[in-house]
């Protein structure tokens, strides 16, 4: 479908954290724990509204392994959002954040905005990083924070939507050039005020499904 | 990501829709996700029913209905183009199942299933392919016209879509023209590009704006003579030479001395369009100046391949004793060929340099009851550790975690992998391998290697050793350092500027000159890219080290230049490149490609003055003139490298006091096997 604007999103975060899983979740409403380990890069897209606005998600879900790290980092390139995981019941996966967090400012355009994630939170006797300690590093480093799970779909559909409408504000803050394919957004093929204004959807942050890539 | 399927009369067939929100005579309107009526999957269409754009897009369905109605658009306005005509309802996706993730058919030629089959396939629920009209590249028509594969601007390339006739093709396309107009390209009569990239204008647009930078380029390489010259030879990537290719054109065409203004360049160049095959161009130093060159290939000569080597030839390869006197005739044998499925178990221990061809039936016994003793002593060393002892063994604590969480994501699609037994038996080997190669350890991307491997020779002593002899060729790729995967990028691109420099200087101004987007192909050798018997017919052909260690390179070359003008001619810039050769998973014909690959090695071969760092990497021999300082062949692998005797004979009492721990093992294996 016609979309305004197209982000592009990457996924980034140590391995087995749920990157894929949270993926998968988002752009086809199922969990599905058995699936391959991601090698490179795998897509997914997906469709949302934001200010009766058509928005298309297009993800780049990356591989954890820190010896893939120098690949991974050619993905930044052009990307207007990121989902940073940690596994909450791992907490070598929080202490790795900030490794991660210095990658993505070093490679990626310094409007990118990043959404810290703490997966797995249907896991709660488990759990080993506390939801204060996941704040306090979004806070310290001016993150947007959430918990989420892509077993139960817990704040799923809100990671990524609380990102595209964060960076959709930046838009019109006029802080992103949206003529600049560098920054990750790209106007739709048939973008004009009057097209997506006439639109029927629903308000700042509805979203349905749908759309492969 | 694509699930392949081969189309039968009796499975599931798709129908195509086209839909739109925008009331056209050809183009069903879009209103309510109950449209779906037909299609007999209500409900999951309405959960992926796709927000309602304003565009105009079509989609194909899956239907679960052998014979899908076609009336169901919910009775307003005509049917859609799609469903038009009955002979449309034919039209069918060749791949009905797309998912997200990588997952392969097993009811092909020799998979067999050994543990309980998958989860039910039936619960992931294919979803509709969409494609914006106003999204639309380009689109490729193959097999006479009864094969169309759509590129969207995104890069995004659909699985093949198969229509029963080119007449279904020529009214599709009709249709889609009257939606969105494309034309067919001059340069690739297979691609039909869409309006706005091939309206005059634009289609040169690109090429004339850089076109005026070759000017003024070209220009510089007049007055100063040699320094672009130069700058190639000390950087061949660098980024200011990305035209090299079209410089190439017109000045060694018209000779140094033709300086013409920029339109008529641009006008040279604009009539001189990608199909023109450009010199090549190479310099070699001389004494504060350089040369300019032209580099010649040879000519290109299509080759066959040959049907695989069967149990008869391979018995005859095997004297009286059992040893086999001419191992390089076999090799080539089944670099041309392959192995049958059923050899493939004897024949890969020999391809992996575990078995030794110089060896009679009784030696070679006494080796492999070597080679277990020497598997279960390095298993035993991990097996036997207790907790507290890995408390103080982090680096082994962290490895065999890290083997734990990748072999429950290791093709468990495939039915031999989707029990547990085999997974266990995957876990047990990776980390074995970890002691017996612990500055090496585990990086991911190595169970991908094993497992077609344990699938094949289904023993776990054997599936070790050929595992080790597999790694012995590409344990650069899995360094900390990366440094293995840098240089096969930087081979693959110097290879790509030699053979095709239009295009590599097209990836070169589309900030791909990295080749990182081939990273997954090289990784894992297309593990991710090939079904399953094609991903062994490969794997065997490249373990033959024929005709050079580097084949894999050319293989990917062969792979890369066949989508060329797709690329070039949809314009995808860097994010699209990526995704496009990402969605060419499942979609890469395997023995063409082969067939392509060696015709492009005879190429090289044949060819004139091809610089001397590029015949290395192929394993070719340097004319003496050309040697001049250049460096040594980078990342190529010793093709025979044999497998590590690790040392022998590991102690008697050390075995009996294990005996136990064996047998049990043996036990278990042996009753999966059975
Ligand atoms: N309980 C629970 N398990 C999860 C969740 N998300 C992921 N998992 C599990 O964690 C495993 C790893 O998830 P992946 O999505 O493959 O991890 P990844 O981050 O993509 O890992 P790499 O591709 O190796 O970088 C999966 O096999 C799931 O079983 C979650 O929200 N809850
Ligand atoms: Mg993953």
């Amino acid at each position: 479908m016609s979309y305004a604007y197209l982000f592009k999103y990457i996924i980034i975060g140590d391995t087995g954290v749920g990157k894929s899983c949270l993926l998968l979740q988002f752009t086809d409403k199922r969990f599905q724990p058995v699936h391959d380990l991601t090698i490179g890069v795998e897509f997914g897209a997906r469709m949302i509204t934001i200010d009766g606005k058509q928005v298309k998600l297009q993800i780049w879900d990356t591989a954890g392994q820190e010896a893939f790290r120098s690949i991974t980092r050619s993905y930044y390139r052009g990307a207007a959002g990121a989902l940073l995981v940690y596994d909450i019941t791992r907490r070598d996966t929080f202490n790795h954040l900030t490794t991660w967090l210095e990658d993505a400012r070093q490679h990626s355009n310094s409007n990118m905005v990043i959404m810290l994630i703490g997966n797995k939170s249907d896991l709660e006797s488990r759990r080993d990083v506390k939801r204060e300690e996941g704040e306090a590093f979004a806070r310290e480093h001016g993150l947007i924070f959430m918990e989420t799970s892509a077993k139960t779909a817990a704040n799923v559909e809100e990671a990524f939507i609380n990102t595209a409408k964060e960076i959709y504000e930046k838009i019109q803050e006029g802080v992103f050039d949206i003529n600049n394919e560098a920054n990750g957004i790209k106007l739709g093929p048939q973008h004009s005020p009057a097209a997506a204004g006439g639109m029927a959807a629903g308000g700042l942050g509805g979203s349905q499904g749908g759309g492969c890539c | 990501m694509i699930h392949a399927m081969p189309l039968q009369s009796n499975c599931p067939q798709p129908v195509i829709k086209m839909l739109s929100s925008s009331s056209s005579p050809d183009i069903e309107e879009r209103d309510s996700p109950d449209m779906d009526e037909d299609s007999g999957q209500k409900q999951e269409t309405k959960d992926q029913a796709p927000d309602k754009g304003h565009g105009k897009y079509m989609q194909w369905q899956r239907s679960d209905s052998p014979s899908p109605e076609r009336s169901a658009n919910g009775g307003r306005g005509e049917p859609a183009g799609a469903a038009r005509s009955p002979d449309r309802s034919e039209w069918a996706l060749l791949e009905p199942a797309v998912g997200y993730h990588h997952s392969r058919d097993n009811g092909k030629e020799d998979s067999v299933s050994m543990s309980p089959p998958a989860a039910d396939s039936a619960e992931f629920r294919p979803r509709p392919i969409e494609v914006d009209l106003s999204e639309i590249r380009s689109l490729r028509v193959t097999e006479r016209g009864t094969l169309c594969v759509i590129i969207q601007s995104d890069g995004s390339t659909t699985s093949p879509l198969r229509f029963p006739s080119s007449a279904h093709m020529d009214s599709f396309l009709d249709m889609v023209n009257s939606v969105t107009p494309i034309v067919r390209s001059c340069k690739d009569k297979a691609l039909y590009l869409a309006e706005e990239q091939s309206r005059p204008a634009r289609a040169t647009q690109g090429t004339v704006d850089t076109l005026y930078g070759f000017a003024r380029f070209s220009e510089r390489l007049v007055g100063t003579g040699i320094k672009l010259v130069r700058d190639f030879h000390q950087d061949p990537r660098a980024a200011t030479l990305t035209g090299i290719g079209k410089v190439a054109e017109i000045v060694l065409n018209r000779g140094l001395e033709d300086h013409r203004p920029e339109e008529a360049i641009a006008d040279a160049l604009r009539q001189h369009s990608f199909e023109l095959e450009p010199p090549r161009l190479q310099s070699t130093q001389h004494e504060g100046f350089e040369v300019v060159t032209e580099i010649r290939l040879g000519e290109k000569r299509p080759v066959a391949r040959q049907k695989p080597l069967t149990q008869q030839e391979w018995d005859d390869a095997h004297d009286v004793e059992g040893r086999i006197p001419d191992p390089d005739a076999l090799r080539r044998r089944i670099f041309h060929g392959g192995v049958e499925p059923q050899l493939r178990a004897s024949v890969w221990p020999f391809l992996l340099d575990c078995e030794r061809p110089e060896l009679t039936t009784e030696e070679r016994r006494a080796a492999r009851d070597q080679r277990r003793d020497d598997y279960f002593r390095m298993k035993l060393q991990w097996a036997s550790m207790s907790e507290k002892q890995l408390t103080r063994f982090t680096g082994l604590r962290d490895r065999r975690a890290l083997v734990e969480k990748d072999v429950t994501r290791t093709d468990r699609g495939e039915a031999f992998f989707s029990g547990t037994s085999n997974i266990t038996l995957l876990h047990d080997i990776l980390v074995t391998y970890c002691m017996y190669n612990f500055d090496l350890g585990y990086v991911q991307g190595m169970s991908d290697l094993l497992s077609p491997i344990l699938f094949v020779v289904k023993d776990e002593v054997d599936a070790f050793w050929c595992f080790v002899g597999f790694m012995e060729r590409v344990c650069g790729n899995f360094e900390l350092t990366q440094k293995g995967m840098e240089q096969q990028f930087s081979d693959l691109h110097a290879l790509l500027q030699v053979y095709d420099p239009t295009f590599c200087s097209y990836l070169d101004r589309n900030e791909s000159s990295q080749m990182s987007f081939t990273f997954r192909w090289l990784l894992v050798w297309f593990k991710r890219e090939l079904d399953w018997p094609d991903i062994q017919r490969l794997w065997e052909v490249l373990w033959t080290g024929l005709p050079c260690s580097n084949f894999v390179l050319l293989v990917a070359l062969a792979v890369l230049v066949q989508q060329r003008s797709t690329i070039i001619e949809s314009e995808l810039g860097f994010s699209a490149i990526v995704k496009h050769i990402n969605d060419l998973s499942m979609h890469i014909d395997l023995e063409s490609s082969l067939k392509l690959a060696e015709t492009i090695y005879g190429q090289f071969r044949d060819g004139s003055r091809v610089p001397a760092p590029v015949l290395r990497i192929l394993d070719l021999p340097v004319p003496p003139e050309s040697d001049a300082g250049s460096s040594p062949p980078a990342g190529s692998v010793p093709a025979a490298a044999g497998a590590d005797p690790s040392p022998a004979g590991g102690q008697r009492s050390h075995d009996s006091s294990v005996s136990e721990d064996e047998r049990s093992y043996e036990i278990a294996l042996a009753s999966q096997y059975m």
